[in-house]
């Protein structure tokens, strides 16, 4: 079966002509497949909120495909993405500042449905409160403003506004990190439950390894712009195999006292500040195992270790398959 | 009771803030004790009152728009409601040091880490007088600078900051947000305070940098005898730093104790839900139960206990009143009536 969306060395720069050149995404591949959750994970600054955008291409790549249901996306014209951008819808992170505060929640909801001229008069209110009743908000507040609803509630509204015209592939990036765990519980639950109800196929962008685990089937792990893990949730939670991986699961705060996460060591300096030079791993000037000359001079190939298990590692060698 | 006077102790504390939209009742009667040397978390979900109640010890709250309608606010044996002005800054500048939320913001952008840093210790200084030099020498100006100079570079070095020397004259854009909060922490313990408020330091980080700002303040704890009173709305934080925790509700203390009897045996219905809520290794895909329901206006709050509407085991005497707080174990309290009141603590 052909994946919903397949990347192929995506890659997305910023910058250059006298300006320093930044690789935000840096030759990107991975397919994810009808109906699962795939998370994407990463430090802020390691480029998975460009890669969002690059999607529904809301951002041009510099180089790459995208490819969507097997369609390449850069070959269409704008008329043809159009219809396309139907399909593809994202929830963005802040329902504080996404959400345009003058208008109603009718309006806010049922502006795709206008956009894509799909309804309007009294088919589109229809819409709008079958979409508030489908993410538990009440049809009776459709004529009130954003301000008057709860952080979680806005979320609500922007998860509707996106489902609205029944996209395939919906893009969460960030979706719980500004709302407080009780309520992340909740949206988290509501997004599980629509997904079944409407067959939605999830990318789901957080930098929260614990969603990632509650959450999807498969993941990536992002660093710098490139992806360097990648396997199921299950082999990438249980089985780590790169050290990033290894020393990000190390550093989640555990709510158990007696796991003493301050007294191993972890990970030195931050994203922004480590300073790559471009040759070799890009981990390498953070990493507690970076030890022989190859991290610095080779840039280690994202490679498969075990059965669908991806690790960009010199360390990490391949599984020998044993012969019976 | 233990023997030692605790350096914190608010009692009874209930607080307002005047809005456009009527008077939002913040506080609704806030226990608090801190003992010297205590690691404190203070939990709850936003706007559940925990920065309003610390930020009252330094008195940093803005009145207006809050205003105090009753209660007591001890802070080394000195009731820091009834202070102002010059004492209440020498209070400051002597005991206390904050650490605001946001890296980004907690910095002027306009001046560099040494304008900074400089300005807080000779300002610091200035309040306490000249009693920080030896007698009939004052030093110029010039030769203060130099000292707060230097002072700044040995604090910045302390928090891990990579060569001082050269970064103290950077602009804080130059910096990144873990190290931007290493200069805020820099600056909050430039005075020597006995007590640290830590409101959020870690939430704007990634995983990786919040550990390395945890195991700092850790140290420092060590070191140089701090006490800290962490503000947070991460369980897990105060799990792995703090050796007692305070959870917050909608204006009111519901449970506290030793970090280890809270967590391992959660008494309050609300303590109980928020740990639940949190996506853990044993919870499968869509098992994870949240508190239903939200937060109440505290405009109109729901009488009695404010838990009440979104309690499973609430009854009819939950409505009534607020629950008075009892130890179900040592130093484990619990403001629900669950629990018997043969144990009443005694306020």
């Amino acid at each position: 079966m052909t994946p919903i969306l397949e990347l192929r060395n995506l890659t997305k720069t910023f910058g250059g002509r006298g300006k320093p050149l930044v690789r935000a995404v840096d030759n990107v591949s991975f397919s994810i497949e009808t109906g699962e959750t795939f998370g994407l994970l990463g430090e802020s600054g390691s480029g998975k909120s460009t890669l969002a955008r690059l999607i529904p291409r809301l951002i041009e790549p510099t180089s790459g495909e995208i490819l969507f249901e097997g369609k390449p996306l850069q070959t269409l014209s704008g008329r043809e993405m159009r219809t396309i951008r139907e399909q593809i819808q994202i929830v963005f992170q802040n329902p504080f500042s996404s959400l345009n505060p003058r208008m109603t929640v009718r309006e806010l909801i049922g502006e795709p449905l206008v956009v894509h001229k799909r309804a309007s008069g009294a088919a589109l209110d229809e819409k709008v409160h079958e979409m508030m009743r489908l993410v538990g908000l009440n049809p009776e507040h459709t004529n009130r403003f954003p301000h008057e609803f709860s952080g979680g509630q806005r979320q609500r509204i922007g998860i509707a506004r996106a489902i609205i015209l029944q996209p395939k592939l919906l893009i969460l990036d960030e979706p719980t990190s500004a709302l407080d765990v009780s309520v992340q519980a909740q949206v988290l639950n509501l997004l599980i439950e629509l997904q079944r109800t409407l067959k939605l196929t999830y990318l789901l962008i957080t930098h929260d390894l614990s969603v990632v685990r509650y959450m999807c089937d498969d993941a990536a792990l992002m660093y710098l712009g490139t992806v360097v893990e990648q396997g199921s949730v299950h082999q990438v939670f249980t089985e780590p195999k790169h050290p990033y991986t290894q020393a990000l699961l190390r550093d989640i705060p555990s709510t158990d006292p007696d796991q003493h996460m301050l007294s191993s060591v972890s990970l030195q300096m931050d994203i922004s500040s480590a300073p790559w030079s471009g040759v070799g791993c890009r981990f390498s000037p953070r990493c507690p195992a970076a030890q022989i000359g190859e991290c610095k001079t080779v840039e280690p190939p994202l490679i498969e270790i075990t059965n669908g298990q991806l690790a960009a590692c010199h360390l990490v060698k391949p599984a020998v398959p044993v012969r019976s | 009771m233990s023997a030692a006077q605790p350096l914190v102790e608010i009692r009874d504390l209930y607080a307002e803030m005047v809005t456009f939209d009527g008077v939002s009742k913040v506080l609704n009667g806030v226990n608090l004790t801190i003992h010297k040397g205590d690691l404190l978390g203070l939990v709850g979900e936003t706007g559940c009152g925990k920065s309003v109640t610390a930020m009252t010890i330094p008195r940093l709250v803005p009145q207006p728009p809050a205003r105090y309608t009753s209660g007591e606010v001890w802070f080394r044996g000195e009731n820091m409601l009834s202070k102002g002005g010059e004492e209440l800054r020498h209070i400051r500048a002597q005991h206390l040091g904050v650490v605001f939320q946001d890296p980004m913001t907690g910095l002027n952008p306009v001046f560099t880490v040494e304008q900074q840093m400089v300005d807080a210790i000779l300002n610091r200084e200035n309040h306490l007088g000249s009693a920080s030099f030896p007698r009939g020498w004052l030093p110029s100006n010039r030769e203060r600078k130099r000292q707060a100079r230097e002072r700044a570079v040995q604090l910045l070095r302390r928090v891990g900051i990579p060569e001082p020397e050269k970064r103290i004259s950077a602009y804080p854009h130059q910096f990144s947000g873990g190290m931007r909060q290493r200069v805020l922490i820099a600056m909050a313990i430039s005075g020597r305070p006995e007590l640290l408020i830590a409101d959020e330091p870690t939430t704007a980080l990634d995983v990786s940098v919040q550990a390395q700002i945890l195991r700092l303040i850790a140290e420092l704890v060590r070191e140089i005898d701090l006490t800290v009173l962490l503000i947070t709305h991460n369980i897990g934080v105060v799990a792995q730093l703090c050796n007692r925790i305070a959870v917050m509700y909608a204006g009111n203390v519901v449970e506290s104790g030793l970090t280890r009897d809270v967590l391992r045996a959660p008494k309050h219905p609300y303590t109980q839900g928020l740990l639940r809520a949190i996506p853990s290794e044993e919870i499968e895909r869509g098992e994870l139960v949240g508190v239903a329901g939200t937060v109440p206006s505290l405009l109109n709050p729901p009488p009695g206990c404010r838990f009440a509407p979104r309690c499973g085991f609430a009854m009819d005497k939950c409505r009534e009143a607020f629950p008075p707080t009892v130890s179900v174990a040592p130093e484990h309290d619990v403001a629900c009536v669950l629990y018997p009141e043969a144990v009443q603590v005694s306020p």
